[in-house]
């Protein structure tokens, strides 16, 4: 049955976070780039000491089983003092990443904005990156009310780039790439801002347009600094974001609406959102299958102005008899949805599903 | 002018280019059934337009070939051969592996705009916008469609695309075919 929803003007849009993003769900795991992990490791190891025999000496020889003891808590100890030695290498690694993310843009400030225009500290986000921290998953849509994917603007301040180390280039002492990768990334590819489609992708604003952006195995790097340090990295539709490939980790793993299945012939597949793209994705293999849906990502708030770009009837096919322009309404299409506006005030008056 | 004059106009070139070529747009335009369910898709249909197939061939390289066979409706407005001809070799190489993918998706997505817009509401929101109607495509840009004499342009100046034939209604949109690509604003 068509369903339409009017939704009163004066209704604040709810901002639904998706549960999923919050509990990590899978997708986070396993993937910690090594050197903040172990520190719980050797800490656990120190009520777990081996006292069996071989090990600590003559079973039930108190004097033995002490120095054991006191030997093994010795090396434990030695072994932690050296883990957070090289965490705290790690950490100050991407605290300096961090600082020439804000200096190289003249940003003496240390925070930047997020998608959902929350400010996030950049030295504390390398600092949890540093110590293995990939629980923190990206969120990549939220909910209207009325059960829409809300959009945002595709890049925020902060692009959407992940910041931190990539998957498979565990941080190492000199960034976050092995050497000679880093070299080989910056050899091949460096010229993406010279590139008109890659240039509107990333949604280049002026604060970034100074940045090095290199392209390598299906992501966008972020390189900055004197050693052309990795700094952040986004996954790319076409790239990373494309059929046989795992769902990127550090993306939330939240199905879209049913609507949106449905709409866009998910069939057994769930339908997942990044960059205006809706992706099917094997929900038990995780891997993507296809590109579902390509969208405008352009926003209709009931209420607000219709957004521009919408000049033209676009009604498809099978709704052109129910949803036709005339002094009362005019309708357009957009992202799986029509909707109803007032064209005198252009204001959008009803979004409309097209199940029937 | 008439829908009809308009569309005989810009079927012209085409039929200047290809003869009587049953696989031309313009002969493709034509030969469309009144009921959108029994016409093919839009992937289906660039499949069967001879000087479509390097944007064709581009769009499934692309992987879009699950979402322009959906139910969701596209209006696609697809270079020519003779309209790639003029992208240097690196480029198109690039664009044409695994690697330039990324680039080629970003490139496409400005080719396309949602739902179905039929020649007829082309003209008509054109006229009715006072000669430049806009459209929101799928790459978070815009399209500005102007008349430029017998012939409708999209964009401005010398770097106008201009729509060569007559548009080709498929099951779940429209296809027009362009004389350039179009380029990424700035």
């Amino acid at each position: 049955m068509r369903k339409i929803m009017l939704i009163a003007a004066s209704l604040a849009m709810l901002s639904v976070a998706p549960a999923a993003a919050q509990n990590g769900n899978g997708n986070g795991k396993g993937n910690g780039n090594g050197n903040g992990k172990g520190n719980a490791g050797g800490n656990a190891a120190i009520g777990k000491i081996d006292l069996s025999p071989g090990n600590s000496g003559k079973r039930g020889d108190e004097k033995g089983k002490n120095k054991a003891i006191e030997k093994a808590a010795k090396q434990n100890a030695q072994q932690i003092e050296r883990q957070i030695d090289r965490a705290r290498k790690d950490i100050r690694g991407n605290i300096d990443d961090a600082r020439q993310v804000v200096q190289g843009n003249g940003n003496r400030d240390r925070f930047e904005r997020n998608r959902d225009g929350n400010r996030v500290d950049v030295i504390d986000t390398a600092r949890r990156f540093a110590a293995g921290d990939r629980t923190a998953e990206r969120r990549l849509f939220d909910l209207s009310q009325d059960g829409r994917l809300r959009y945002r603007p595709q890049r925020d301040d902060d692009y959407g780039l992940i910041t931190g180390c990539p998957p498979g280039l565990a941080k190492k002492n000199n960034g976050c790439l092995p050497p000679g990768q880093a070299k080989k990334i910056a050899r091949n590819d460096r010229q993406l801002s010279q590139r008109r489609p890659y240039y509107d992708y990333l949604g280049w604003s002026p604060r970034y347009r100074n940045d090095d952006y290199a392209y390598s195995d299906g992501y966008a790097y972020r390189t900055g600094g004197s050693n052309n340090l990795i700094t952040a990295f986004l996954p790319l539709v076409g790239g990373a974001l494309f059929q046989g490939n795992s769902w990127p980790q550090q993306y939330a793993a939240d199905p879209v609406p049913d609507y949106y299945n449905s709409y866009y012939g998910g069939g057994a597949d769930n339908y997942r959102y990044a960059d205006n793209t809706l992706f099917g994705v094997n929900p038990q293999s995780n891997t993507i299958t296809s590109i579902a849906g390509l969208l405008t990502g352009n926003d209709f708030t009931v209420g607000q102005r219709i957004p521009s770009g919408y000049d033209m009837y676009n009604v498809p096919y099978g709704y052109r008899d129910q949803y036709r322009d005339d002094a009362q309404s005019m309708y357009r299409y957009s992202d799986g949805y029509v909707y109803q506006v007032d064209p005198t005030t252009r204001l959008v008056q009803a979004a409309i599903q097209l199940l029937t | 002018m008439t829908i009809g004059k308009f569309a005989a106009l810009m079927s012209l070139p085409v039929l200047l280019a290809f003869g009587a070529c049953g696989d031309s747009a313009a002969e493709k335009a034509a030969d469309v059934s009144e009921n959108p369910g029994e016409r093919e898709s839009l992937i289906a249909t660039l499949d069967g337009v001879r000087e479509l197939s390097t944007a064709a061939a581009m769009l499934k390289q692309a992987g879009l070939e699950n979402a322009l066979n959906g139910p969701a409706p596209y209006t696609l407005f697809v270079p020519t051969d003779e309209a790639f001809k003029v992208v240097d070799a690196d480029t198109l190489a690039r664009l044409n592996n695994d690697e330039g993918r990324p680039e080629l998706i970003a490139l496409l997505r400005y080719h396309i705009a949602p739902g179905v817009i039929t020649q007829k509401d082309l003209m008509s929101a054109i006229d009715g916008a006072g000669g430049t109607a806009e459209l929101a495509n799928v790459a978070q840009g815009m399209l500005a469609f102007s008349r430029q004499g017998e012939r409708v342009a999209i964009g401005s100046g010398d770097q106008a695309a201009m729509i060569v034939s007559a548009p080709i209604e498929t099951s779940n949109g429209v296809i027009y075919s362009i004389d350039r690509l179009i380029a990424p604003q700035k």
